[in-house]
Parts: structure tokens; C-alpha cells; sequence
């Protein structure tokens, strides 16, 4: 219980808001009423929708309306997570197998039986050779037997821990049915698209640049779910659009900070307008400088060192973030706790430290005050990434480093950092999700091919991190395995191979009318069962 | 008519070299951007390992040598083939279509509002030149002239659409509203209102510049001397032989005009959230869809070459000196 508590005051500026809607979608959550169409914003329209495939948040914030996965993270379930398509998860004590119960009773939306040759297809056809998350997870996978309907027992080459699988359960096992798949060259089948699936709604219509309806699904095995007639995905690029059709009464929701921070405070006077900063506790994104280690200068530790004293966490997160971040101490962020430890190195803001640890590593400021001078690539994705930008070039500046900001457009930005490590410092805003393994170590560990996107492309390779990933990755202890975790926290902020600065989640603006808002750690990419319109 | 249809023929030649050139400076160009539509995917995913981008540069077809997807590409279009949209997963022609007729109708309402209401208040304007009337119509217009354009959209939006609620915020219909007929047609119309108001108010003062400074030229030539030696009533000869023959290099402005305005959609479909030509392009850019990005090309260039043709010849109808050497050569 102490995790979910922790979980829920992560954003402290936020704490009272977060407890009074906390209070109200408990209240409402029994006697919410049925009906009513929700509208929501949308800023893209990813061209394949299907979850198994692509497990990115773009997708699973429409997609997982329709598909759903075996489990779903949850505030107060056991090992935070709550039951979907699997009842039930048991892991041998070798690790090389997990048999996963199913839930009977399940009918895809046209209507055939879900049974274990669905999960059987999508782990072995799907998630293992096709997904970008489950390639990684289900590396090990062999085979995955069906001993009858509602059983699937999945068996593992080398041991792999219950934990990981655990964690990756929400973002890796979107079940697709096998009947519409089997046979058919997977990547090119229509219902990529024309999703067919097992969740509370049914993709109705899709008209592009325009909107994504979905339907109740009358057949929902959850009872008395689902609350809402229908959800309609606006899309809507600008990001101002999404305000406006807010305050205007057109949609009702927007989610994943489509309104931009900088309006947050003054839509949130608005009457009948709440600002929601729950429900994407295990959807991190941490704001991270990357270093190329090639570079002369920033292989020396002292000079990596010199950085993270001259960044003013405090004031990236109050004036990038308004306040809706968290300062970072490490890889694993605080709202994981599950894997944080608090137990490593700080770096204070002290630029006279900064100073003192660059003259020690051989860098005297020139005559022009200037020590050495680097290139600065900003991630485009994200405002507060280019932001962050800005400041890194002047908190660099006060300790004479002479940094040039190079501002690229996505997909530039993405072949100079990971495929051409055209940079000296890069500003990178990687996820954590919900265990390390699963897209985090790769920041840090060694021999990662050119190319990889979000990974260690900065030449950094130490044999130590490494050795604690290989170990961590083979370990099924659980308690073992964080402990490992926590070790591999204090070695990444002792030797800085990158500098976590800050952590955040994102915003939910929403009209008061919608009920059940954020009531689970990834809500907007869940399911949508029992949200409702107060008539 | 004769002269005309010279003139259709000796265009259409004409413009398959320039076509040509557009589309290899936009496959070079686009070359030349750093990062390919894998890495613009990638982005949108959060990313794959090796394995799964060397997979998704096959598919895509990307693994091949420039020369080698400049010639597929130029097979292809030879057939009418517009090719397949990497970042849709979907083909160009069908996108194109789809998008096309939005951004005429905005396009098309803007250029015409702007051209009716430019020429009208030029005419207001140039009717008695440098009186108090026509300094306030310059002047002004000449503000809203410097306005860019998103931010007239943004005004308007929160005045008419989210303080008075009088206008919808954004799209292009009622979202499944199911309207047919008249109804979806009204419901269209009110939609536009406010775009086509943002991107024609900001061309407004390019043609009532253009018709004040012709009609000021008019003034001072000898037929309309004579005109009111004749004793012309005042409102005749502004309209019959000042505003008349100011109107033909305000042709010349519509037909140049159109061209710019495929560019401010740009802007405006991306603010108000219609899914237009505009709006495809930056899409294009962003997810660096070559196919795509020159399918827009292409046929934003067919439509300049064809609304300059239309120009022509109707320059060819209002002044009969025009043309006249064409024809005979």
C-alpha cells in the first residue's frame, strides 16, 4: 500500500488538486452513470493502430480502447497491477516458463471465443519478432504451450524473471485474434487498422485528419462496463485548438498535456474546466542530457561531473516545467519506487564547484573566458526539451563552456544523435517503463549498434554497468533483482555516462462532467471502462 | 477562342520541362534533409533495435541507391502511379484526393473574398485618391496586410468561437454529426467562416493596393478627360472606365495570389484543424515521405500551371492586345 501512496503524491506542487479528485472518482466510481458520448483530442494519427505491433503511447491512447493486453497497471492492485485478459500469473522457480490463467467467458468483437491460441499466436507471431518493446522482453521466448482453453504456459531458452515479464504486461501484451491474423503476411493485414479486439469499445469509423469513432461494445466481459455510448478521437495538431475546443465545450477531454503547460494556469480558472496531474505515474518521461563520450573533454569524468553541478534542477523544474516535474537523482525515476533508491551521489548546483572540478581536469578558462567549446543538440519532440535547451547552453556559459545549440526537426535530430553521433551533449527525454530492462538500461550499456534510437550511441562503455545489466537480466529473485537495480543507480550516477535532470508525467485537462479521470498509473492509454459523463 | 486554345497547347508543352525540374529538386532536396522516414518513424514509436530498422528500410524501400528510387519513381509516374505513402501506409493519390477538395474550398472562399472585398474597397478607395476615405482603407489595410496569419486565426478563434460561441473552434464539419445535404453544407459554411476570414482578410490588401494604384494611373489618361468633358456622371466613369481597365493587373495578382495561398493553408489548416492540402505537406516534411511530399508537389505545380493558364486567357479575353503575338507565331 505504501507503493501506491507514494505513487499518488509524486507531483507534491499538485498534492491538493490530486487529492480532491482522488476523493471524487473514488465516490463516484460505483454509481457512475451509463451513456453519453465523450470527445476527446487527439494530436496524431498513427498510420498502423495495432497495440501488439507498435507499443508506443500514440497508439495505445486510442488502441487500447478496443485491444486490451492480459494486465493493466493499477494504484492498489498486487505488484501494481490489475487483471484483464489473464486472471492469474505464476513464474517457476527455474524462470523458464510463466503460466498465465485466462479469463473465460471472452468474445472478440466478431463475435469467435478468445481462448490461449490467441495469446499463443500474438506472443509467438507478434510481440516476440514484430514488436518494438516485446523484441526486448520476450528476446528468450521458445514456445507457448496450450494445455487448454484458458491456459497459456510460456517457455523461456534462459531464464527470465517473473518481474520483468510482470512490469512489461501493460505495455507488451495487447492480444489480437489469431483467426484474423494466422496465415496473412501480419505487417500488411487491414486490421492493423480495423482493429478487432476484445475491449469495452469497438472501432466504429475512422475518417482521417478528422476523427476516430468508437462504439460500446455491448459484449464487454467486464459487468456493467462499459460506462460511455461512444468516444470520439478529434484530431487536433495545434496544440492551442485543443484549449479552445476545451473552454468552447467541443471535446471534453485532453489528455497527455495537449494543453500546453503555459495555459494550464489560466484554463484551470476556468468554471467547469479541472486540471488532472494523475494517471501517467508509470508513463515517466525523464529529461536527460546525453554525452558523447568520444569527445576528449566530456570522457573525463571530472568534466562530466562539472555539468551536473552546473545544472539548477530546481529551476528547470519551476520555470521549464511550471512546476509539474520532479528533479531527477537518477535513471529510475521517483515514482517507480518499486526499483528507486535514493542512495546515490548528488550533484548540488554549485557553479564554484563546476569551476574548480574543470580546472582540476585540465581545461583553464581561455582568454576569452571560455574553456571549450561543444555542440548541443535539443530533442525537438517536446517544448520543454528545446526549453531545457536554451538553459543548458547559458548554465553552461557561467562555467565557460562555450556550448552551440543545433536545432533539429525529428527525424534530423534522431540520424545526427543515433545514427551519425553528430553531437557532444544532447538533450533526450527517454520513458521509463515500469522496469528498468525494458527501454532504460539501454541507455547506459555498451555495444549497441548505430542506428538504435533512444540508446547509448555516446560511445560509453563500462564493464561494470554492463555486468550488473547481464546479471540483473538472468536474475528471477525479485528482491535480488532490484537490489541489483539499486546498484546499477549509484554506478550510472557515480561515473554520469548521462545526466538525469528531471522526471515528469503529463496532464489531463478535462470539463468536470467526465467521471473516473485517472483513477489507474497509465489512464489515458488504459481501457476506458468505467469512465462516464455525468448526464 | 482559336487563340486560346493556342495558347492551352503551347502551355502544356511548356510545362512537362518545369515539372521535371521541380520533381528532381524535390527528390534532391528532400535527399539532402538529414534522417529518413524510418528515423521520423522511429520518433513516433519510441524507437527499435537494429533488427527492426534494417526491416523497416527494406519496406520501405529506402535500402536502395538514390539513382535506383529516382528512376522507380519516375516509372511509375509515367503509369499515372503516384507511388505509396511511407508515413500513411497508404497510396499518395488516394491521400491527395481526399485532402484536395478541403483546401480548394478554403482556398478557393479565401481567394474570392479577398479579390470581391480588395477590388471593391480598391475601387472605394481609388475613387477619389488621397482623400480621408482612401488613406484609412490604405492604411488599414496595410495592418492587416502585416498580421501574420496564425495569430488572426487565434484571435478570432477566441472571440467568435470560445468567448462569444458563435462559431465552431476548429474542424471542417460537425464531427459524425451524420448531416446530410443542405444541413452538412451549412454546417461546412459555418466551419469556414472563420479561416477562410483569417486567410483572406491578410490578401485583402494586396488587391485593393493593386486596383487603388491602377485606378490612380486611369485617372490621369485622356479618355477619361474626355469622358467627363462629356459630362459623364462620376459614378459612371469610375466604374465603366477607371475601375475597368485597373482590372487587369489585378488578374495578373489573382492568378499569383493562388499560388501563395496553397502556402498560408499551411498555417491555417494546422490552427483550425482541417484536414486540407496544407496540413498533408508539413505531415510529409515531418515523416519525411518522399512519395508523398512530391505527389503534393506535382500537383500543387499542375494546379499553379493551370490557374496561370486560366489567367492567360483571360487576359486574352479582357485586352485583345494579349496573346495576339502567340497566336500568330
Amino acid at each position: 500500500m505504501d507503493h501506491a501512496v507514494s505513487r499518488r503524491f509524486v507531483l507534491q506542487s499538485t498534492a491538493l488538486l490530486l487529492a480532491s479528485t482522488a476523493l471524487s472518482s473514488k465516490a463516484l466510481a460505483q454509481d457512475a452513470p451509463a451513456g453519453g458520448r465523450l470527445v476527446v483530442a487527439a494530436d496524431s494519427e498513427p498510420k498502423s493502430l495495432n497495440p501488439a505491433i507498435v507499443a508506443s503511447n500514440g497508439v495505445f491512447f486510442i488502441a487500447s480502447k478496443v485491444i486490451e493486453p492480459l494486465a493493466e497497471a493499477s494504484f492498489d492492485g498486487e505488484n501494481g497491477l490489475a487483471p484483464r485478459l489473464a486472471t492469474h500469473w505464476e513464474g517457476s522457480e527455474d524462470g523458464l516458463s510463466v503460466t498465465f490463467k485466462l479469463r473465460e467467458g471472452v468474445k472478440w468483437h466478431d463475435g469467435k471465443p478468445f481462448t490461449s491460441a490467441d495469446v499463443a499466436f500474438s506472443a509467438l507471431q507478434i510481440w516476440k519478432p514484430l514488436q518494438n518493446l516485446g523484441r526486448i522482453v520476450f528476446a528468450n521466448l521458445e514456445t507457448v504451450e496450450t494445455p487448454d482453453d484458458h491456459t497459456a504456459i510460456f517457455r523461456f531458452s534462459k531464464p527470465t524473471p517473473l518481474q520483468l515479464v510482470r512490469n512489461a504486461l501493460p505495455a507488451v501484451t495487447s492480444v489480437v485474434a489469431k483467426h484474423i491474423f494466422d496465415g496473412t503476411d501480419i505487417a500488411k493485414n487491414p486490421a492493423n487498422n480495423q482493429l478487432v479486439g476484445t475491449g469495452p469499445f469497438k472501432l466504429a469509423e475512422y475518417k482521417p485528419g478528422e476523427y476516430y469513432r468508437l462504439e460500446r461494445n455491448p459484449d464487454y466481459w467486464g459487468e456493467g462496463q462499459p460506462k460511455l455510448n461512444e468516444v470520439i478521437y478529434r484530431v487536433l495538431p495545434d496544440r492551442a485548438a485543443a484549449g479552445s475546443a476545451l473552454e468552447a465545450e467541443e471535446i471534453q477531454l485532453a489528455a497527455f498535456s495537449a494543453v500546453p503547460l503555459a495555459d494550464l494556469d489560466r484554463i484551470s480558472k476556468v468554471p467547469g474546466i479541472k486540471v488532472v496531474t494523475k494517471g501517467y505515474e508509470a508513463l515517466t518521461y525523464q529529461l536527460v542530457v546525453e554525452i558523447n563520450h568520444r569527445r576528449k573533454e566530456l570522457a573525463d569524468l571530472k568534466v562530466r561531473r562539472a555539468i551536473a553541478h552546473a545544472i539548477d534542477k530546481k529551476f528547470v523544474v519551476d520555470t521549464i516545467f511550471l512546476g509539474y516535474a520532479t528533479a531527477s537523482t537518477g535513471p529510475v525515476p521517483k515514482n517507480a519506487p518499486e526499483f528507486y533508491s535514493a542512495d546515490v551521489p548528488a550533484y548540488d548546483f554549485d557553479v564554484e564547484k563546476a569551476n574548480a572540478l574543470l580546472d582540476e581536469a585540465g581545461y583553464p578558462r581561455g582568454a576569452d573566458g571560455t574553456r571549450f567549446a561543444l555542440k548541443l543538440l535539443p530533442a525537438p519532440y517536446f517544448n520543454e526539451t528545446r526549453q531545457f535547451g536554451d538553459y543548458l547552453r547559458q548554465a553552461l556559459a557561467a562555467v565557460g563552456i562555450d556550448a552551440e545549440l543545433v536545432n533539429n526537426d525529428a527525424a534530423a535530430h534522431q540520424k545526427a544523435v543515433y545514427t551519425d553521433h553528430a553531437f557532444d551533449l544532447a538533450v533526450a527525454p527517454p520513458v521509463f517503463r515500469g522496469d528498468p530492462a525494458i527501454s532504460t538500461t539501454i541507455l547506459v550499456q555498451s555495444g549497441i549498434p548505430a542506428g538504435v534510437g533512444f540508446s547509448n550511441q555516446g560511445g560509453y562503455a563500462s564493464a561494470e554497468i554492463d555486468g550488473v545489466i547481464a546479471t540483473a537480466a538472468q536474475t528471477i529473485d525479485a528482491k535480488a533483482r532490484t537490489l541489483l537495480y539499486n546498484d546499477f543507480q549509484r554506478l550510472v550516477v557515480e561515473d554520469l555516462p548521462l545526466i538525469n535532470v528531471a522526471e515528469w508525467g503529463f496532464i489531463t485537462v478535462a470539463r468536470d462532467t467526465v467521471l473516473n479521470v485517472a483513477n489507474n498509473p497509465r489512464w489515458a492509454v488504459s481501457n476506458w471502462a468505467d469512465t462516464a459523463l455525468q448526464a | 477562342m482559336k487563340r486560346a486554345m493556342l495558347l492551352l497547347r503551347r502551355r502544356a508543352i511548356s510545362s512537362i520541362p518545369v515539372l521535371l525540374i521541380v520533381i528532381v529538386f524535390t527528390f534532391l532536396l528532400l535527399e539532402s534533409a538529414s534522417g529518413d522516414a524510418v528515423d521520423a518513424y522511429l520518433v513516433s514509436i519510441g524507437g527499435g533495435d537494429a533488427a527492426l530498422v534494417q526491416s523497416l528500410r527494406q519496406s520501405y524501400g529506402l535500402d536502395q541507391g538514390m539513382a535506383t528510387r529516382l528512376w522507380l519513381y519516375f516509372s511509375a509516374l509515367l503509369r499515372f502511379d503516384l507511388g505509396w505513402s511511407v508515413a500513411f501506409d497508404r497510396p499518395v493519390l488516394g491521400l491527395i484526393l481526399e485532402r484536395l477538395p478541403n483546401t480548394l474550398l478554403l482556398m478557393g472562399s479565401a481567394t474570392a473574398l479577398s479579390f470581391c472585398l480588395g477590388s471593391l474597397l480598391g475601387i472605394v478607395a481609388g475613387a477619389r485618391p488621397d482623400s480621408f476615405r482612401d488613406r484609412f482603407l490604405s492604411i488599414g489595410s496595410l495592418l492587416l496586410y502585416a498580421i501574420p496569419g496564425f495569430w488572426l486565426g487565434l484571435v478570432l478563434v477566441i472571440v467568435f468561437a470560445v468567448n462569444l460561441r458563435w462559431l465552431p473552434t476548429s474542424g471542417i464539419e460537425t464531427i459524425a454529426s451524420g448531416k446530410q445535404g443542405l444541413a452538412r453544407a451549412m454546417d461546412i459554411g459555418k466551419h469556414l467562416i472563420l479561416p477562410v476570414s483569417a486567410l483572406g482578410f491578410i490578401y485583402l490588401a494586396l488587391f485593393l493596393r493593386v486596383m487603388r494604384a491602377g485606378m490612380v494611373e486611369t485617372w490621369r489618361m485622356d479618355f477619361v478627360l474626355f469622358a467627363r468633358s462629356k459630362g459623364l456622371s462620376r459614378l459612371r466613369i469610375v466604374l465603366r472606365h477607371v475601375a475597368r481597365n485597373a482590372l487587369l493587373p489585378l488578374v495578373t495578382v489573382l492568378g499569383l495570389q493562388s499560388a501563395a495561398m496553397l502556402g498560408g493553408s499551411v498555417v491555417i489548416e494546422s490552427v483550425f484543424a482541417i484536414p486540407g492540402f496544407g496540413r498533408l505537406a508539413q505531415e510529409a516534411v515531418n515523416g519525411r515521405d518522399a512519395p508523398l511530399l512530391m505527389g503534393i508537389i506535382i500537383v500543387s505545380a499542375v494546379s499553379v500551371i493551370f490557374v496561370n493558364l486560366v489567367v492567360d486567357i483571360a487576359y486574352a479575353f479582357l485586352d485583345p492586345r494579349v496573346g495576339a503575338s502567340e497566336a500568330g507565331a
